[in-house]
């Protein structure tokens, strides 16, 4: 666990922030788990998890073994001012899953139909 | 011209020729050193060349075993699948570290390899302490996915080594 307010968790936030932003603009691919409520996406030497633990938002940061090596929990990035960790959560979860394809097609299909 | 001079002129001469001799000696050395480094320089290419061609052999026997296993999960008795995807997984990480010219797209999947195969390990220890069944179905499903990434480097890399300088 971090405390927050040293510098490693500034990083921390830092990192969490850069990748809510760059899933939201669709930049980051988010794979589903063998967990339901746990979703990752991978950069060439760690990996990131974003997993909903009894209703509480967890960011995880792995190493080259898939280990985790720092954990962010909703509580320690709302007091560090942010505010997005479950939105990260949401968007991660929907890539994963596909949901904007399958919106469109149901879209598309309602269109041709009507 | 007296025996002076005309020892003279020979003393011209051979200091020329000594001064050529000297000059023709240092430009084979130069060149002897040349082609020795060239040739110290293909040695190293084709080292290279073999530990990666190696290297991507054993990538393709991984994709083998994992794929093997994730045929055969619903048959493996599920205590030994924890070790099972733990070795593959340290399979993983060694060639990784083998294939020094991956590019980060190719690093950033095998690294979600990598990540894929800690997090099933760690769903089937969950299932066990709980005394439930693992999702094997599941498990199925993003293995399958990890194979055919895989898969695709593989077919990358076999390709550069098939036309190398592409």
């Amino acid at each position: 666990m971090i405390g927050l307010g040293d510098k490693m968790a500034d990083k921390l936030i830092q990192i969490a922030e850069l990748v809510y932003q760059k899933t939201a603009n669709g930049e980051i691919n988010w794979e589903k788990t063998p967990d339901d409520n746990t979703f990752q996406t991978s950069f060439p030497r760690y990996s990131v998890l974003v997993q909903d633990a009894n209703d509480t938002i967890v960011f995880k940061i792995c190493n080259e073994e898939g280990q985790v090596i720092e954990r962010l929990s909703e509580g320690q990035a709302s007091n560090a001012g942010f505010a997005n960790l479950r939105d990260l959560y949401v968007t991660a979860r929907r890539t994963a899953m596909g949901v904007d394809e399958a919106l469109d097609e149901i879209l598309q299909t309602l269109a041709r139909r009507s | 011209m007296d025996g002076h001079q005309i020892w003279v002129l020979a003393s011209l001469v051979e200091l020329l020729v000594l001064i050529g001799g000297f000059a023709l000696t240092f430009w084979r050395i130069g060149k002897l050193e040349r082609a020795s480094e060239q040739a110290r320089s293909a040695a190293q290419r084709l080292q290279d060349q073999i530990v990666k061609l190696m290297a991507v052999q054993e990538l393709g026997g991984a994709i083998s075993t994992i794929d093997d296993l994730r045929r055969s999960t619903c048959l493996t008795p599920v205590p030994v699948l924890p070790d099972r995807y733990a070795s593959l997984k340290q399979d993983l990480i060694a060639i990784r570290g083998r294939i020094p010219d991956l590019t980060d797209q190719q690093r950033s999947k095998i690294q979600g390899a990598i990540q894929q195969l800690t997090n099933v390990q760690e769903h089937v220890y969950d299932a066990m302490a709980n005394g439930k069944a693992p999702a094997l179905h599941r498990v199925s499903e993003i293995i399958s996915r990890q194979v055919d990434e895989l898969g695709r480097i593989l077919a990358d890399l076999k390709d550069q080594i098939d036309r190398p300088g592409r």
